[in-house]
């Protein structure tokens, strides 16, 4: 299948200045050399711990953002992806590399090229009490993408925000209301609404249920569910909540400290992983179940800062398959072939 | 000194350093940790830990869910656990009660909670935790404002089983098996059902 989304080699390091005169005196390395293949309609779940920088990728990819380095492509023909990579290679100061990059290149992008690109891609953020403006009524929140990509107008848009308003199953009676007159699940809901009113072609979820119970969080899974087959969409889904991951993504990615380690299908990743960082994952994730106690497996320590990132395999000081090599070289993403890869030198067989 | 005793107990690496800085120098995890000591620092029989791993992360939390486990053995104390983590729940209680609009509605042994369970509103519950390979299946509709409570069972406007006495009177907590009490019309219908 081919891919819609991708990112190559892509960094986005945030500057430490200090002192009088603001001297660079190092980077949050936040996202730190993500190569990532999203396909058409698949729904990928990118899971880790906090800080280890899902959302500043999530938010890179959608070029909210700028990326310190890297490229990022959206429904771009392969051919061109590899012209570009060969370009890179062989002539990166020419004219033609600048030019084919400020063509297809979301990270070249900037001013109305950037705009335009908005509408095709969205961001639903975590809390929907804080993401919907709350002096607003529902039906200009919704109207408000609209006038601003100019797609439609006056009785056309009206009606666009009403069919939006009942794809994510609500009524459009509710439109003159506030966000303080719905509950969180409805809030969600109406979030969503604003994210597929311009009608994108990929949409970045950013932890939508972890402030919602569990019984609304079964809601938003199964409407997501059925936007995505009805519309043709594709997510990427951050969240911290495995289980969630397991049960609804058909792909996931695991991070870890601006990297990725491992990639997969759901059922390889949680029943065989194979970085000993998703299996300390797996293993720490409560199952409601009280008669299948995992074996536990507590992982020592904390996440280090991302400002100061271990030598060598980031994971390391927390690894007990961790040896000298782990300590001084970095483990690529090496494929294992179909949706598999692992960045690894001692995977779990 | 008594201080980091009880720091130590609450396994932090290093109390005397520990004990001299401030919070905003701590991480979410050695934070709970802290506020964990000074739960205990008075020889607690009854812990009531609210809801004190939902902002940390999967690893943190196991290790947090496992401190709290050792304390629950090397102290001695009771802990009212509140969640609304059902994973969490069945990981570490020994008895779970489950909660709706402020009453409790069904009350049991762990283990007879999530495979056993009888209330609608916990087997509902059950249905919308994920787990992979099965249908998720929500809840129609959502709780009530508590201002302005259903009349009868609470749980009556968004049950698949509610029938006419649910509207009309709150059902009792009844202990239908040994140890596991509900509190739902269905399991005394009879004596109820011919009065109404």
């Amino acid at each position: 299948m081919e891919n819609l989304v991708e990112t190559r080699d892509l960094k986005t390091l945030f500057p430490i200045l200090r002192g009088l005169f603001r001297q660079h005196v190092g980077d949050v390395r936040a996202v730190d050399g993500i190569t990532l293949s999203i396909e058409r309609r698949q729904w990928m779940g990118l899971v880790g711990e906090s800080g280890c920088g899902k959302t500043t990728l999530g938010k890179t990819i959608l070029r909210l953002l700028k990326p310190t380095s890297g490229h990022i492509y959206l429904d771009v023909n392969l051919e061109i992806k590899e012209k570009i990579d060969e370009l890179e290679k062989t002539q990166p100061n020419s004219k033609a590399y600048k030019e084919i990059r400020s063509k297809y290149d979301l990270a070249t992008f900037a001013g109305s090229k950037l705009k335009n690109l908005r509408k095709s891609m969205q961001l639903v953020y975590q809390d929907p009490f804080t993401s919907l403006d709350p002096r607003m009524k529902i039906k200009d929140t919704l109207l408000e993408p609209i006038s601003v990509h100019g797609l439609m107008k006056g009785q056309a848009a009206k009606e666009r925000v009403g069919e939006v308003m009942e794809m994510v199953g609500l009524s459009q009676k509710q439109l003159p209301r506030y966000p303080h007159q719905f509950s969180g699940g409805q809030r969600q809901r109406i979030a969503i609404a604003r994210a597929l009113v311009t009608n994108p072609q990929f949409v970045v979820f950013d932890e939508p249920t972890s402030a919602l119970d569990v019984s609304v969080q079964a809601q938003i899974l199964i409407l997501l569910d059925k936007l995505k087959q009805e519309h043709n969409l594709t997510y990427l889904y951050i969240t911290h909540d495995l289980s969630v991951a397991e049960t609804v993504c058909d792909s996931i990615a695991v991070m870890y400290l601006g990297k990725i380690v491992e990639m997969g299908n759901p059922s390889d990743i949680f029943k065989k992983p194979r970085h000993p960082y998703s299996r300390a994952l797996v293993l720490s994730t409560p199952i409601a179940d009280p008669t299948r106690k995992r074996g536990r497996h507590v992982l020592p320590g904390e996440v280090p800062s991302p400002a100061n990132p271990p030598p060598g395999c980031r994971f390391h000081p927390r690894c007990d398959r961790a040896t000298d090599e782990c300590k001084t070289d970095e483990p690529p993403l090496l494929s294992e072939g179909g949706l598999r890869s692992v960045a690894c030198f001692h995977p779990i067989e | 000194m008594i201080a980091s005793s009880l720091l130590k107990e609450v396994e932090i690496a290093d109390p005397s350093r520990v004990l001299k800085q401030h919070p905003h120098q701590l991480s979410g995890g050695m934070k709970q940790r802290v506020v964990i000591a000074m739960a205990l620092a008075c020889c607690t029989r009854l812990l009531i830990a609210d809801e004190p791993t939902t902002s940390l992360d999967v690893t943190i939390q196991a290790q947090i869910l496992e401190l709290v486990k050792k304390l629950k053995t090397e102290i001695q104390t009771s802990i009212l656990y509140i969640t609304h983590d059902l994973a969490v729940a069945a990981e570490i209680c020994d008895r779970v009660g489950v909660m709706y609009l402020g009453s409790i509605c069904e009350l049991a042994e762990v283990a007879e909670v999530y495979q056993n369970s009888l209330h609608p509103y916990t087997k509902a519950l059950m249905a919308a935790v994920p787990k992979p390979g099965k249908e998720l299946s929500a809840i129609s509709g959502f709780v009530p404002d508590p201002l302005d409570l259903p009349s009868g069972c609470r749980f009556h406007p968004r049950c698949d089983a509610a029938k006419k006495i649910c509207q009309e009177r709150q059902p009792a907590l009844i202990e239908i098996n040994p140890n596991h009490f509900v509190a739902c019309h269905l399991y005394n219908g009879d004596k109820l059902g011919k009065s109404s």
